[in-house]
Order: structure tokens, then sequence, then C-alpha cells
């Protein structure tokens, strides 16, 4: 009977004996790189961060960073912590219904048109604005170009005006929505895209804006080209940039 | 649809001459087709009061590249459908760069692919850097009120809303923000007061005053009905001793307008009846 309370009590002590091992010799979990010249120990390594998901769960994390945090002061708002950008910025989007304009084959002195839809949103508390330049004029390859149009009254890269004459022949856009009426006063303004290729080259025009925050907003850009009966035969290329950036 | 997203869509923050600092964009491709795209880095200028800007080329004078490690700025990456990648853009300023604000645009630049189209449209989408180069972060901002008004000059008690309109002016080499109030006094007694919306006042520039309505900026409107009388209305600047008061008068013209219509139309048709029963 003794000797059965001896042995629990030395099994028992060996437990407690066992586990206080076990617990004081736990290795710190930094970051250890050596050898034969070296040892560095770090207490924290950068691994990742960012969001991810599956169909079951999302997961923004950072994986080895100390203290991430918000850091705020009067005008300026300091960050830590990489995954916190996914949160408290909101993105800013911008898209084109079709990017391919085709006019079709053209007959001279009846204007051809054709169009499609820029949509922009913005982050909150910002407005937006929209320039746009163009490649260079339609051109075929051997340099003959459809020249930009100068309208029914002037017209140029930075002004719209009206056009609706068959006799004025050449290349314009308008665009029509809450963003773009400050620029074209109704359909029958056109004005040129800035052209990059003239010398000097033009700078590209805002042509669509907003000082405050929109979401999906849309616009129609129509692209309009009226040639004249001695334009030479060809397939007339360019393209155009749509530039969009948050107002600051 | 091509369509593309950035995220974030503007950056501020302070930078030490001599100092670098890291951040990370994710780009998104929200299209069903794949997309070539680049990554540049463009300096711009204000242009305008309502937060409007241009790119006249100026050099960066800040160095920028990318950390990512298949990538430098120029050269073109792939998004397929619906893909997110994440762009890590380093920023150095010089040791020697003058203390100043300097302001960019981050751009992914979509790139031209074969098209036997006529004209081929190509996006570019920015995201905004406004970085404060200093030795402190606790330069000063100066801002002061340049232009302060209400329009139209009249008021009526109860028919049309006038407008607050204003300049604010910032003489500083350094952005700040316009943080403030209008209130709205009659007699000494205040009546209304609006926040202003804290709108980026650029280094030697001026902004427009916008109003706060749920974190979004509008017009500081001021809306009927206004009982007649004499009021005043104050902009003052959290970060400037800077105020500036107007005044302006408010009566019923519409009802004074309506009932001298009426008073004209009762003896009009009085001296009408009296001429008649003359005849």
């Amino acid at each position: 009977m003794n000797s059965r309370i001896m042995i629990k009590k030395f099994l028992f002590c060996f437990l407690i004996l066992n586990t206080y091992y076990l617990i004081l010799n736990t290795p710190a979990l930094a970051q250890h790189f050596s050898s034969n010249n070296y040892n560095i120990d770090w207490g924290n390594f950068n691994i990742s961060s960012g969001d991810k998901s599956s169909g079951n769960y999302r997961l923004s994390d950072t994986v080895g960073q100390i203290a991430p945090g918000t850091y705020q002061k009067t005008g300026v708002l300091l960050k830590s912590g990489f995954q916190y950008i996914y949160d408290i910025f909101i993105t800013f989007s911008f898209s084109i219904d079709n990017l391919d304009i085709d006019f079709g084959a053209l007959t001279p002195g009846i204007a051809s048109t054709a169009a499609n839809t820029l949509t922009i949103s913005t982050p909150s508390g910002h407005g937006y604005q929209i320039s746009s330049h163009e490649s260079r004029p339609l051109s075929l390859e051997n340099g003959t170009t459809i020249p930009d149009t100068v309208c029914d009254n002037p017209c140029n890269e930075s002004t719209s005006n009206v056009w609706t004459s068959a006799s004025t022949y050449g290349f314009g856009f308008n665009a029509s929505g809450v963003g773009a009426s400050s620029y074209f006063t109704n359909s029958t303004y056109f004005r040129q895209f800035a052209n990059l290729a003239a010398s000097p080259a033009e700078t590209p025009q805002i042509f669509m804006s907003e000082n405050s925050p929109v979401k999906n907003r849309q616009t129609t850009v129509t692209y309009k080209v009226n040639i004249s009966p001695i334009q030479p035969e060809g397939i007339y290329h360019n393209y155009i940039v749509y530039t969009a950036v948050p107002k600051y | 649809m091509p369509s593309l997203q950035i995220t974030p869509a503007t950056l501020e923050f302070w930078l030490k001459p001599g100092a670098t600092y890291t951040q990370s964009y994710q780009i998104q491709n929200n299209d069903s087709s794949p997309v070539i795209l680049t990554a540049s880095i463009d300096r711009w200028l204000p242009q305008g009061f309502d937060g409007g800007l241009n790119y006249p080329g100026l050099p960066l004078d800040l160095n920028f590249s990318l950390t990512n490690s298949d990538l430098r700025l120029g050269n073109s990456f792939t998004l397929n459908p619906g893909q997110n990648r994440q762009l890590v853009l380093k920023i150095s300023s010089p040791a020697t760069l003058s203390p100043k604000d300097y302001y960019f645009t981050f751009f992914v630049n979509q790139q031209l692919e074969a098209s036997s189209s006529n004209t081929t449209n190509l996006l570019r989408l920015g995201s905004h850097l406004l970085i404060s180069v200093s030795n402190s972060e606790s330069e000063p901002q100066p801002i002061s009120i340049g232009l302060f008004r209400l329009s139209p000059s009249i008021h009526d008690t109860f028919f049309g809303s006038s407008t607050f309109t204003g300049l604010i002016d910032n003489q500083s080499d350094f952005f700040s923000k316009i943080e403030g109030t209008i209130s709205i006094s009659k007699n000494n007694t205040p009546l209304l007061q609006m926040e202003l919306f804290p709108s980026n006042v650029l280094a030697h520039h001026q902004r427009s005053l916008y109003c706060l309505k749920q974190d979004q900026p509008i017009p500081c409107r001021l809306d009927p009905p206004l009982w007649p009388g004499f009021y005043q209305a104050t902009l003052s600047l959290k970060n400037s001793e800077s105020t500036q008061t107007i005044g302006f008068l408010v009566l019923p013209y519409s009802l004074i307008a309506f009932l001298l219509l009426i008073f004209s139309s009762y003896h009009l048709i009085k001296y009408i009846k009296l001429h008649l029963a003359r005849r």
C-alpha cells in the first residue's frame, strides 16, 4: 500500500516538474538566421498582409507586423499596418463600354457618328476630372489625315462650338451628361481632341468634371467624322486616351 | 466593358528630406477580358479653385520605383478578368530636396493592342500623392480668407435661396485643410452654423469654400424662410485667426410685391368700373 502511494507521489511530482520544464523551455517565436559567420535575431518579420477570401470567408490580416494602427494628426493621416488601406480608403473606378469605334464606309458630305459611354465612381469627398487626347488625327499609314474639325464656327481642343453644316469637314467629339454640360452646350456642339502629334504637342483637355463625389456617373461621348469629296480612300486610324483622376 | 479601379485614390503625407516611404496600391480589372497596363508617375499643378489640376510636364524631383520583384515603372503587365494586383510604390526624397510640397499622380495606363477599328480608346486612371517634404511634421500652414460673399444680394423671406461663396488663400509652402464654420446671427443671437468641408488648400494657391453634409461637399446655401431683418454671417477658420463678417438684409419682397399687385389691381378694377359707369 505504501509503495503504491509512493509511486503515485513520484508520478505526480514527475508530471509537475515535466510541465514546468516544458513551459520554461518553450522556444521564443522570433526570427533567427545564422551561419558560421553570423547570427541574426529579429523580434518581428513582416510576412504578408491583405484581403483573403473564398466562397465562405473574407479575411483582412497582417502577418508578423508589430503594432499596426492608425495615427492621425490635423490635416494628415498616417497609417501603419498594411491591411488598413483595404477598409479606410475608397476606390476610384473608371470604365468605357466600348473601346473600338468604327464609322464604317464614309460618304463625302454626310457625317458619320459613333458613340460610347464612360462611367466613373469617385472616392468619398472627392470630385473628378476626365481629360482626353488623341495620338494623332485620323490618319492613313502614309500620313494622309482627316483633319480635326474646326466646327461651323471656330472650335479647337479647348473650345466647343456648333457643328451641323454638311460642308464642314473633319473629326471631333461631343459629350453629354451631368459632368460634361459645362463643356458642351448641347448635342450640336463639338470640339477637337488634343493632338499629341502636333508640333508643339497640344495639352490634353478636360471635357468632363464635377466637384462632388459621384457613383456610376455616365457620360455619352459621340464621335463625328465628315469628309470632303477629295478625301483619299483608305482605312484611317488613331487612338484616344481618356485620363480620369480624382479632384484633390 | 473595360473597367479599372485603383485603391487608394489619394494619399497625403509628410516626408523628411532623405527619407523613403513605401505605399501599396490595389489595381483591379473588372472587365471580362484581360488588359495590358503600365504604371507611371506624373507631377501636377493645381488649376482653378475647385480641385482641378494639370500636368505641365515638370521634373519629378523625388525618386519613384516599384518594389515588385517582377515589375518596374513603365513595364507592362497583364491583369486577367477580375484579377486584383498589388503594386508597391517606393518614394524617396533626396537629402538635398527643398522643403515644400510636391504633388504627383500614380497612373495605371492601358496599353494599345492590335485593333482594326478607326479609333481605339484607352483608359488611364490615377491616384494622387500630396507630399510635404519637410524636416518637421508641424510646419505652419497659415491660411486666410481671400473672399467671402453672399449672392444674390436680394434675400427674400419666403422664396429663393442664397449661396455663400468664398476663397481660402494658402501662402505657405505646404498644403493645409479648410477647417471652420459659417455662423449666421441676427441681433447678435446665433441662429445657424454651417461646418465647412475640409478641402485641401494647396501651397500658394486658393480653394473655393464648400460646406459639409453627410461627409460630402455641398454649396453653402441659406434656405428660406428667414424672418425679416438684418443678419450677419461670419466665416471663421480654426487654423487661422482670420475671420470675416458680412451683413445682409432679408425682407418679404415677394409679399410686398404680391400686396402691391393686389392693391394696384383693386384700384385698376375700381378705376375701370368708375370709368365705365360714367359712360
